[in-house]
């Protein structure tokens, strides 16, 4: 048994499904998110790489071109401050400053800082992928 | 620039500047139409819904893009429609189709007489779903009724006398697998 359908409108009838409403909502909640997030980002995770490179620049900066401003400032007031502390650190910074260590310990530092900071990086990313679904 | 889409006076330069009042109302007026576009590739109800969530989102994050070169509908429809086959690309064959059988009280065309036209429509949808990718999409935009064969072939990325051909295929496909329910055209 045949129905008298005419194709064309029934195309027209069905061409648009029901979304469900809460779509709209759910953007306007996604928006508000993804604006969490790069504040999450901008304030916490970039940071976390540009201060330690900038500081591992200002630290090779003095440590190579300004070395006499470095030595008196870093190793001979800390030196001396160590000395009213204890006599052990005082002991230590003089065999650092007799050498060329603190060139090498600078670099250790910077990289152990880089570690740190990819690893709070990464992990911070990590973090900021885990809320991108709320509901 | 104001933009007119399906009555909605819809500013573009707002869109670009990010303003959310804009596109909650562009959304709220073109929301059941991208879910369309999504829905027709993948055939599956949930995750439409989700893939029209991110179309959303990556309408809102590349507006800029937008050259105004072509309706903004359109614009939207073509990044909805790569969405949608990108997804199904990755996922071919994992996804579950929709069954609108279950919908219908008693499966067999000849019973469609009595029938409600809820129940036709479901009927007829069941059978535009087994049409190929292209052809119910192509069928889906021409029937949206605002959108020409350029926008079409704009939102599909083909030329238009392809697009023209989809929806002759389609068409003449739909009605041999609705042979035994539909009447005669005029």
């Amino acid at each position: 048994m045949k129905r008298d359908i005419k194709i064309e409108e029934m195309l027209d009838y069905i061409a648009i499904e029901e979304a469900p409403k809460e779509l709209t909502y759910k953007w306007r909640a996604e928006v508000e998110l993804q604006k969490e997030r790069k504040r999450f980002y901008v304030v916490l995770l970039r940071p976390s790489i540009v201060f330690p490179l900038v500081f591992a620049g200002l630290w090779y900066y003095f440590v190579i071109f300004k070395k006499a401003l470095f030595e008196y400032y870093l190793l001979d007031r800390l030196r001396s401050l160590f000395q009213e502390i204890s006599p052990v650190f005082e002991s230590s910074t003089t065999s650092i400053a007799s050498s060329n260590y603190y060139i090498i310990g600078a670099g250790i530092f910077s990289i152990m800082l880089a570690t740190i900071s990819l690893f709070w990086f990464y992990q911070g990313k990590k973090l900021k992928y885990a809320i991108v679904r709320i509901w | 620039m104001k933009g007119k889409y399906n009555n909605l006076q819809i500013d573009i330069k707002k869109l670009k500047e990010k303003s959310e009042d804009e596109f909650e109302k562009f959304f709220k007026g073109y929301l059941n139409r991208i879910y369309t576009v999504v829905y027709r590739v993948v055939r599956n109800p949930a995750t439409a819904e989700d893939l029209t969530q991110e179309v959303m989102m990556k309408v809102y994050n590349n507006i800029h893009r937008f050259k105004e070169k072509s309706q903004l509908s359109s614009w939207v429809f073509r990044i909805a429609y790569n969405h949608a086959v990108s997804y199904i690309r990755r996922h071919r064959s994992t996804e579950p189709i929709e069954n609108y059988e279950t919908k219908i009280r008693d499966g067999s065309p000849g019973h469609l007489a009595h029938l409600e036209k809820e129940e036709v429509s479901n009927y007829i949808k069941k059978k535009l779903m087994e049409l190929p990718e292209n052809y119910r999409v192509a069928l889906t935009l021409y029937h949206f009724k605002e959108m020409p064969y350029q926008d079409i072939a704009y939102t599909m990325g083909i030329n238009i006398g392809t697009v023209k051909t989809y929806i002759h295929r389609g068409r003449n496909e739909l009605k041999v697998l609705l042979e035994e329910v539909i009447g005669e055209e005029k």
